[in-house]
């Protein structure tokens, strides 16, 4: 269990992605994708692990004393920070809170998606993924006007919102909007598929509903958040933390590099042999196509383009061969089991 | 072989070889200062790989649908930042559908960054005002770069069920006509890591899609073979590439400017790496004149 | 005229990039106090990012929400990947941390099955297809430097093949072999030369970069 069945999976899940690739169809294609699905939301859990580990090592260091514990502190610090804007609000609850403009945007979404599927996606081919026919759009109709007047309600009762009240008429637009659009089931009672013309039709009128509840869902805008310091990706402080602290400190730790490359090509750039000349005289040349080189500019040009378009063409090429057979050989080794080290010790 | 310890002051081929690097730090540091003060211009001429991604964006008709892959982070700024800009405003001011995301894990804020001054730039100098959801749409970060490539491959919706904001997809007016990539006309990834690999790897390799890159100065030189084999179908390189992507949009910005100073500070690396060298082939003789082993 | 928060927030801004720079002196307070106050705010950064642009969207609304749009919406299945995504943290836990071999198991089986066509694709068989079909050998053509493009298509194939040979160690690199092993490390030297000539301009890039926002800056003060 401990160590055979982790192979086993490595065999199947490798061997599966190998044939998937040669027949991408049918189970295989749908298997395929659940797969990148899922693998990616395992991973975002993994991500989760190494800060945690940083959250670690910081505490720890506070706790033993360690001299940099107050840098450590400012880290964590740093931390909390961007957590306390990033997420909505301290105490906040996954499911009932909602900023204004997200419920404005969602009742919009739903409008916009039902004018979409009654104008677009039933005419696409029935092959095509998107596209639905009739009975499910029957189905679909009165969910979305659900999905409104769920809303609807939110902005009505819940204590996040303020300004509701002033704002009854649009929302009483859009629940009238939400009513018609169940209505519109009964018009679709023997329409088919093929049926375009009738189709059409039913499509415009729903469409034209839709615009009317998307655009009195926009008029919404009156009602505002009760906390005016709300998070998320939008909120102001978090933005400014990327944009003041995040990108000039990390920009600058990497500038630094400009200045040890500078002094490195100083001390360790030597023409001590034939194979370090002919180095040394490559990068010249493609460094050159910076300069102001007078008549000699045009030289400079058509060298560098020379360089990097045979020899260095060359020369990668062969290093790119070789890292690829390197990565085929050594995942093959990880899927027969003869490379394991990823497993750990024990 | 005996390596041959003197005390004493250092001879003058030795001061030359071994100057404290805080000598050379403070020459560089003051060269690019006096050059970016002084507005110098440098020369630039258009390499056919750029001109082919500006062909390729200039060929696309309105309404055609590019994506424009950010995949860096705040450190690759300088280089990357400009090329973004440039090709966002001009895909934009030719009102094709652009499609943004990052698969880079601090890339989020820079095309947030990237795509807020475009649309300003674009409503204030074309007389366009893009609209999000319509005109362009910011799908934001996933992770495992790879796996989120292949994905979208199969539906976009796959990898992101919602864009960046948390909106659904298809309530994106303008992602409701996008499926995978046969209805992308070209990617254009911009990016300073191997997330360029996946894209040529999994985007073109496996799904056909064009894809071009924009790439830092450090890892340019190594795409050549894709650019030949065409796998791409064009390279930026550096802020040279970047440059030559403003030039040729009439589009001058920090690129541009910056490599005026490139010239200069071109210099300083050239004048240092030869006075190391003339130490050395000073120290070299010397040595020969004394008879002690080289 | 700049609001007078963002002026504020540009000041800050220009102290932390003066701040990380005074490290080419000698490493000092200001520098340590930059370097790890970035390294928390990246962290909770990249937090916040993994929520809203991962579990969130991909996970937790397909399991706790009905929403109309959304397609995988109840689909119970997903706690599978929720569970394997936990048991990633039995890492921690030394008795425990054999499980978390499951869902790494998975990831890398997965990762390593896709990467075998597609890198043999395109790092081997796309190059070599490079090589010899891109080339048109068209010797009527002026190419680079005045010269036919055949001739450096000629040139090309011949470089990457003995760029090749160079990597090939298990014959001794003696004799013939060795003289074409010779051709391929200059060849691969003029590669490293190009690469290294590109890093110079990059590496200064950021450099100037940070002149630029620094010069910026002052401008706007000035104004």
């Amino acid at each position: 269990m401990k160590r055979q069945f982790p192979l086993l999976l490595v065999f199947l899940s490798g061997v599966f992605m190998v044939i998937q690739y040669f027949v991408p169809a049918g189970f295989s294609e749908k298997a395929y994708e659940f797969l990148i699905d899922w693998t990616i939301i395992i991973g975002i859990f993994a991500l989760a692990l190494g800060i945690w580990s940083l959250v670690r090592v910081s505490y720890h260091k506070i706790k033993t004393g360690h001299p940099d514990a107050k840098y450590s502190m400012v880290t964590l610090a740093g931390l909390a920070l961007m957590l306390f804007f990033g997420f909505q609000f301290p105490g906040y609850d996954y499911k009932e809170v909602y900023r204004a403009s997200q419920a404005r945007d969602y009742i919009a979404t739903n409008f916009n998606n039902a004018g979409a599927a009654a104008t677009e996606k039933v005419f696409l081919p029935e092959n095509d993924t998107l596209s639905i026919d009739v009975a499910t759009l029957r189905a679909e109709l009165p969910q979305f006007a659900d999905s409104v007047e769920h809303w609807v309600e939110l902005f009505q009762t819940s204590d996040w919102f303020e300004g509701a009240d002033n704002e009854a008429e649009d929302l009483a637009a859009v629940t009238a909007a939400a009513e018609e659009l169940r209505a519109m089931v009964a018009q679709y009672d023997g329409v088919s598929r093929a049926d375009t013309a009738t189709l059409t039709a039913l499509g415009a009128q729903i469409s034209g509903i839709s615009e009317r509840g998307a655009e009195a869902a926009n008029r919404l805008d009156g009602i505002t958040d009760v906390y005016p310091f709300t998070g998320g990706l939008e909120s102001y402080m978090f933005r400014a933390f990327f944009e003041h602290i995040m990108i000039p400190i990390q920009a600058t730790m990497f500038s630094l590099l400009a200045f040890y490359i500078a002094s490195a090509a100083y001390r360790a750039f030597r023409a001590r042999n034939l194979l370090s000349t002919v180095l040394l005289i490559a990068a010249f040349i493609v460094m050159a196509r910076v300069l102001e080189m007078g008549p000699l500019t045009d030289l400079v040009n058509k060298l560098s383009a020379w360089v990097l378009l045979v020899p260095n063409l060359a020369a990668k090429r062969a290093i790119w061969i070789g890292v690829g057979l390197g990565i085929v050989a050594t995942s093959l080794k990880v899927i027969l089991g003869i490379e394991r080290s990823y497993l750990g010790r024990d | 072989m005996e390596e041959v310890k003197r005390q004493g002051p250092k001879n003058f081929n030795e001061k030359l070889m071994s100057m404290d690097r805080r000598w050379v730090f403070l020459v560089l540091g003051v060269v690019v200062i006096a050059a970016l003060l002084t507005g110098i211009k440098a020369p630039l001429s258009i390499t056919q790989e750029v001109r082919d991604v500006y062909n390729f964006v200039e060929g696309l008709k309105e309404g055609d649908n590019l994506l424009v892959a950010i995949d860096y982070d705040p450190n690759a700024k300088a280089e990357l930042h400009p090329m973004a800009y440039a090709i966002l405003e001009q895909a934009m001011a030719k009102k094709l559908k652009v499609i943004t995301l990052t698969l880079s894990q601090n890339g989020a804020g820079m095309a947030e960054q990237v795509v807020r001054d475009v649309v300003d730039s674009v409503s204030t100098y074309h007389g366009f005002s893009p609209e999000y959801g319509k005109d362009y749409v910011f799908l934001g970060y996933r992770p495992y770069y790879a796996l989120v490539i292949l994905g979208m491959g199969q539906n976009f919706r796959i990898p992101y069920p919602t864009d960046y904001y948390t909106t659904p997809l298809d309530s994106l007016p303008m992602m409701r006509r996008i499926q995978n990539y046969n209805q992308v006309t070209g990617v254009i990834d911009i990016t300073g890591s191997n997330v360029a690999d996946a894209w040529v790897a999994n985007a073109n390799g496996r799904y056909g899609v064009k894809v071009a890159l924009g790439l830092t100065g450090v890892s340019a030189a190594d795409y050549y073979p894709f650019y030949q084999s065409k796998q791409i179908f064009g390279l930026m390189g550096g802020m040279k590439g970047a440059a030559e992507y403003e030039k040729l949009t009439d589009n001058p910005g920090l690129a541009m400017e910056a490599m005026g100073v490139q010239t200069y500070a071109h210099l300083v690396i050239i004048a240092f790496i030869l006075i190391g060298n003339i130490g050395f082939f000073l120290d070299k003789r010397a040595r020969k004149q004394r008879g002690e082993a080289v | 005229m700049v609001p007078l928060d963002q002026l504020l927030w540009q000041a800050f801004a220009v102290f932390l990039t003066l701040s990380v720079l005074s490290f080419l002196y000698k490493d000092n307070a200001f520098y340590k106090f930059a370097e790890h106050i970035v390294v928390g705010v990246s962290a909770g950064y990249f937090v916040i990012i993994l929520y809203y642009n991962g579990l969130r969207p991909n996970l937790f609304d397909h399991l706790f929400e009905q929403n109309t749009w959304d397609p995988k919406a109840g689909q119970l299945y997903y706690i599978v990947p929720l569970l394997l995504g936990l048991i990633m943290w039995a890492r921690f836990s030394k008795k425990w941390s054999w499980i978390s071999r499951y869902p790494i198991a998975l990831y890398i089986g997965i990762a390593t099955g896709v990467s075998i066509p597609l890198e043999m694709k395109n790092r081997v068989i796309e190059q070599v297809r490079g090589t010899v079909l891109e080339t048109g050998f068209d010797f009527g053509k002026t190419g680079m430097l005045g010269l036919p493009s055949g001739v450096w298509d000629v040139v090309l194939v011949v470089l990457v093949v003995c760029s090749l040979i160079y990597f090939f160690f298990s014959k001794e690199h003696k004799g013939w072999f060795g003289g074409i092993a010779k051709v391929g490390i200059y060849t691969l030297m003029i590669g490293f030369g190009a690469s290294f000539g590109y890093t110079v301009m990059a590496r200064l890039s950021l450099f100037i970069d940070r002149v630029q926002f620094v010069k910026n800056w002052v401008e706007l003060l000035i104004k």
